[in-house]
């Protein structure tokens, strides 16, 4: 899994590509016909200016096709646009200049940076990056079928994830989640299954309209000389909304690994011990001697 | 009730706390009859163990009575007398198998933060810091005991307190402390260290057949009570003997074939090595000072073995790694598996072949907490172990 989730630019973007191609072909190869088509004058340097502003149309384009990122490929075209319109508008105030057709190029000018705009906001959001999936592994003395059907049941989830509230089962594949997320505010999402090899593999994935990007997988393998199973997982967190995105993948980078960890944990103590494990000042949410209230923060590691 | 809470480095007072109630379905909660200071507690109070917090009950040596359980226990009854072990430990983990169960994979809620102290977490200890857990302690009126099938042990008729309250840590940690020694017919065990720990590490390698057992401390009543009580054969006072010196004398040349330690982190010593060690740990660039451990392993026999049992925290310094490797030393440590050693070492006592309450010299009550510690770390009126009554 990459970090950054590579993308072939949508239609959008290459229809603007294709625009940009066009006309800078146009300015490399007959940049005096096309500052007359505008309905400016042309002055002695003006087609060298025109080529200039042609390649840099051409560059654009190569990078909104090649790189694998459009979004910063479209806001150099939006830069590009702005140049454009300051030259074409200074243009304009030329005795010279043939209005009604300067006007015209304007104004397509302004309406090719609206779309410009437009599809730069889309893609960026479509490409933003991905938090860093977290990993975590636990050897646990149960046999693999065991481990594999208490993992494959969604509601057994909230018993050993700190993090989730509740699980609702929907379906054989779906279950609605709700989970308190890093950053506070309580996130529900509806996870969807997507592979089940039993008692080898699950990966699940939330659904489009989910408040954020949960997804992950678990592998079960037998741990050598009848140690019992082990337990691989890989996640991803991320909120869809971008601020709270860039907030989430930081928290997450940071303590994904270390609360990953401590779920593991748990699951292990569930299913060799039979129950989540709590010491007296894990266990005792009033004041307690074992628990004062300036209690720091390890002590909050894991309330399940 | 009334509990021993920590408050603070040396400020340890007996205050009136929630009662401990049922958690998890293996609890049960026990009415302590006695409790004892341990050495380690000690160092909680010098305040070398990190992650204590205020308000933390204090104690992991106690017994007492079974007066509820939760609907998960089958081996323990209300009306049930126990001896509970100090580490805590599920009994199902791949750890607890091997009866390796101060090493129970389960019990610290707080493995996490273990985890990035020392690599891997141990059990859950009672009473015995956050790092460990966070489980209240037994130097109270009443305790939970997690996974209560696993641990405790009950007490035969006819015993007294006193001489099965040991169980629950230094008569097993005396012993597996001297176990560890792989003790041969005629070998010679020196013992650093002749406080509770060090006297039933003196006698259980009295038990295991040591042909030669020596002490070490600095208080003459100590070692006194090892000759007299413990079985020691010889006994040396660091403060007036030359301790490498004299061993090689009374070895012929050889080192005693086994050294205990029986020390842990705050070992007191003389000379500029031991002025050294306390300036690095008072400026916090070493957590433990290890001067007993040095010359453990300095005066050891080429081919012979550390046992360690000495609590360590954290750090030690100028470690003499040298003497390890090129004289084939073995170390061998560990918080005691107590659970292992509870049902063979409860039949040396009923069989009468050991009583471990001759170290006892001071009974006092639970409410007199704060005087005993005191008591205890300035080793004042001859203290060597004291116990508590609720």
């Amino acid at each position: 899994m990459d970090d950054l989730q590579k993308r072939r630019p949508d239609n959008a973007s290459l229809g603007l590509g294709l625009l940009g191609l066009g006309l800078g072909l146009g300015a490399l190869a007959a940049p005096r016909a096309l500052v007359r088509a505008l309905g400016v004058d042309a002055g002695a340097r003006t087609p060298w200016l025109v080529r200039a502003l042609g390649a840099r149309e051409i560059v654009t384009t190569a990078g909104l096709f090649a790189s694998g990122r459009t979004a910063p490929w479209l806001w150099a075209r939006v830069g590009g646009d702005l140049i454009d319109i300051t030259l074409v508008a200074g243009a304009l105030r030329a005795p010279s200049a043939r209005r009604g057709r300067a006007w015209g190029a304007l104004g397509g000018l302004l309406g090719v940076t609206a779309l410009d705009v437009i599809t730069a906001v889309r893609a960026r959001r479509a490409e933003r990056p991905a938090p860093p999936p977290v990993k975590a592994s636990v050897t646990i003395a149960r046999r693999r079928e065991d481990v594999y059907g208490f993992w494959r049941n969604p509601a057994n989830a909230p018993s050993f994830m700190a993090d989730v509230e509740s699980v609702e089962v929907l379906d054989d594949r779906r279950s609605r989640w709700t989970a308190r997320g890093p950053v506070g505010p309580v996130v529900t999402w509806e996870s969807v299954l997507e592979e089940d090899r039993p008692g080898e593999r699950l990966s699940w994935r939330s659904s489009d309209g989910s408040d954020v990007d949960v997804s992950g997988a678990v592998t079960f393998s037998d741990a050598p000389g009848g140690r019992g199973t082990e337990v691989r997982i890989c996640a991803r967190y991320a909120p869809r909304n971008d601020v709270a995105a860039r907030a989430a993948r930081f928290l997450w980078k940071k303590a994904g690994p270390f609360r990953l960890e401590a779920d593991l944990r748990r699951c292990k103590q569930i299913l060799e011990a039979g129950h989540v494990a709590h010491s007296d000042a894990r266990a005792d949410h009033q004041p307690h001697p074992a628990r004062p209230s300036t209690t720091a923060s390890f002590a909050r590691e894991g309330q399940a | 009730m009334r509990a021993t809470v920590w408050r603070g480095k040396h400020d340890v007072r007996v205050e009136t706390v929630p009662d401990p109630r049922i958690i998890d379905q293996g609890d049960a909660i026990v009415r302590v009859t006695s409790t004892a200071i341990c050495g380690s507690d000690l160092h909680l109070y010098n305040g070398f163990i990190p992650t204590m917090e205020k308000g933390d009950i204090l104690g992991h040596e106690f017994m007492g009575e079974v007066v509820e359980v939760a609907p998960g226990v089958r081996r323990l009854a209300v009306g049930d007398r126990v001896v509970v072990p100090f580490p805590i430990a599920c009994g199902a983990c791949a750890m607890c198998m091997a009866e390796l169960y101060s090493l129970c994979e389960n019990s610290n809620p707080n493995a996490g933060l273990a985890k990035k102290l020392w690599g891997h977490s141990p059990a859950g200890l009672f009473g015995y810091s956050h790092l460990l857990g966070g489980y209240s302690g037994g130097q109270a009126e009443y305790v939970r005991v997690p996974f209560a099938d696993v641990g405790p042990v009950k007490v035969p008729e006819g015993l007294g307190d006193e001489q099965v309250l040991f169980l629950s840590d230094i008569f097993p940690t005396g012993y597996m402390g001297a176990e560890m020694c792989g003790i041969q017919p005629g070998d010679v065990i020196a013992v650093w260290g002749a406080g509770p720990v060090g006297q039933l590490a003196i006698a259980s390698a009295r038990l295991l057949g040591a042909e030669r057992i020596i002490a070490i401390d600095r208080f003459p009543s100590r070692l006194e009570l090892a000759r007299t009580r413990a079985g020691a054969t010889d006994t040396l006072n660091y403060e007036e003997t030359d301790i490498e010196g004299a061993l090689e004398e009374l070895t012929a040349g050889r080192g005693p074939d086994a050294c205990i330690d029986a020390v842990g982190s705050e070992a007191h010593g003389h000379g500029a090595v031991y002025a050294y060690d306390r300036a690095k740990q008072a400026l916090m660039l070493e957590s433990d000072r290890p001067i007993a451990l040095r010359q453990a392993i300095r005066a050891c026999r080429s081919g012979g073995t550390i046992s360690v049992v000495g609590v360590y925290g954290g750090f030690i310094d100028k470690f003499p790694m040298g003497a390890v490797m090129n004289r084939s030393l073995t170390i061998r440590s560990g918080q005691t598996h107590v659970q292992r050693y509870l049902k063979p070492l409860l039949e040396h006592i009923v069989n009468g072949r050991i009583d471990p309450s001759f170290i006892v010299t001071h009974r006092m009550s639970l409410q007199e907490a704060p005087e005993a510690y005191e008591l205890f770390l300035e080793k004042r009126d001859g203290c060597e172990k004291v116990v508590l009554s609720p």
